[in-house]
């Protein structure tokens, strides 16, 4: 399975299992990345530590008009590797593609059986959620 | 064992605990001391039963057990010093010469002279306050004496305790090693005002509390991957559902090596041997 099938495969799931609408591709040096709306605002998200540097500007100015904002998805297969430093270089190249600090990015994890899970990464140290 | 020493010294005056170092696990034995680290922020285990009650870990004493890491950073921080355990005091032991028991001897004997000679001293003022002259029966408060002076390695000389610790040196130091890979998470925790307990619980390295774990729930559940190792992700996966199910965040922190560290022109960042990333994992909501 080709890198072209995992990532039309999660945008597949995200548009019509999860009903995502605006679902673009961002190709950054070494990454494929997807950004979409969800349908309603994800659950309470979790609020980032003091002691890390704030919410970016742009997703908070977004919330704040009551929109829901882009998530980005990160497409990976369970089998893939995965350490700190990638998660690092995630990070670092879609902030170089967008210009502004990014605090979450949803992997969106692929199984042999077609099963999709998705799970945020924070760059940092973040309060669980209030439920 | 100087742990006695600082038995009768007030807590303000008293700046640094007793960590005493058994078969390689920190112990704590002092409740004065217990407190103290409390309010450094490390909780600690209590390890110590109650014959009555061996099961119930609600019901624990002291001792209070440390994680290594929890050592380490008190005595850097210089908030408390580590004693050796037993093992130390039987090799000192074994290195008494006869002439230290001479010594030890002598030291005795000159002991035992001054007890009595206080308990004479107290036998005559009895005497002048009862205005009866009456005959000391010295061999009487002789004999009474008993009082031994512990043979503690306080009273062998110096040399001898260099020789022991030069001998104990290298397995310490074999030991503190283990823990030297995950300190640096500790710290950066512990300056990020994290209470930290052991984290096998939850499944993890440490588990995090935002205060005295006796006052708030557990946020994080900590584990320590190197830089380039595989996180795994049906660990992340695992760890994610987990930690979002009981309301806490699983998080890996990693040390991010010094050829790793960006902007060059930051003069602060050029000194920094490496710097630790965390990053939280917690289950999306969807899907």
């Amino acid at each position: 399975m080709n890198k072209e099938t995992l990532v039309s495969q999660v945008k597949q799931n995200l548009s019509f299992y999860n009903l995502w609408s605006d679902i673009t591709e961002i190709q950054t040096t070494s990454f494929t990345f997807l950004q979409g709306k969800p349908k309603d605002p994800l659950t309470v998200q979790s609020t980032i530590d003091s002691t890390t540097d704030g919410i970016s500007s742009e997703l908070t100015k977004e919330q704040e008009q009551g929109q829901i904002p882009y998530e980005l998805v990160y497409p990976i297969r369970l089998d893939s590797k995965l350490s700190p430093r990638d998660i690092h270089q995630l990070f670092k190249e879609l902030e170089d593609f967008k210009g502004f600090k990014i605090e979450k990015i949803i992997a969106g994890i692929l199984n042999d059986d077609s099963t999709i899970v998705y799970y945020n990464i924070y760059n940092g140290l973040v309060k669980p959620r209030r439920n | 064992m100087s742990s006695q020493t600082t038995h009768t010294t007030p807590i303000d005056e008293r700046k640094k605990a007793t960590i005493v170092l058994i078969h390689n696990k920190p112990l704590v034995f002092l409740l004065e001391d217990a407190k103290y680290l409390r309010s450094l922020g490390i909780v600690g285990v209590f390890t110590g039963t109650l014959p009555s009650a061996p099961q119930q870990n609600l019901y624990m004493g002291l001792p209070l057990l440390l994680m290594i890491e929890e050592m380490i950073w008190l005595v850097l921080k210089g908030h408390a010093v580590v004693v050796p355990g037993k093992d130390y005091i039987q090799k000192v032991y074994q290195r008494i010469s006869i002439g230290d028991l001479q010594i030890l001897d002598q030291k005795q004997e000159q002991f035992n002279q001054k007890h009595i000679e206080m308990r004479l001293k107290k036998f005559e003022e009895l005497q002048k306050r009862l205005n009866k002259t009456l005959k000391a029966p010295s061999n009487l408060i002789g004999d009474n004496v008993q009082v031994k002076i512990p043979l503690t390695p306080q009273h062998i000389t110096d040399s001898k305790h260099e020789e022991v610790a030069d001998s104990i040196s290298v397995p310490i130091t074999q030991f503190l090693a283990s823990a030297i890979k995950t300190y640096p998470l500790y710290e950066h925790l512990k300056s990020s005002e994290y209470y930290m307990l052991p984290g096998m619980r939850f499944g993890g390295r440490y588990v995090a509390y935002p205060g005295d774990p006796l006052r708030y729930h557990s946020h994080l559940i900590v584990n320590e991957v190197e830089w380039e190792e595989d996180i795994g992700l049906l660990r992340l996966v695992g760890g994610g559902r987990l930690s979002t199910g009981v309301k806490k965040v699983w998080c890996i922190g990693s040390s991010k090596e010094v050829e790793e560290v960006e902007d060059s022109t930051d003069p602060e960042d050029k000194e920094k041997l490496e710097e630790i990333v965390c990053y939280s994992v917690e289950w999306s909501g969807f899907g």
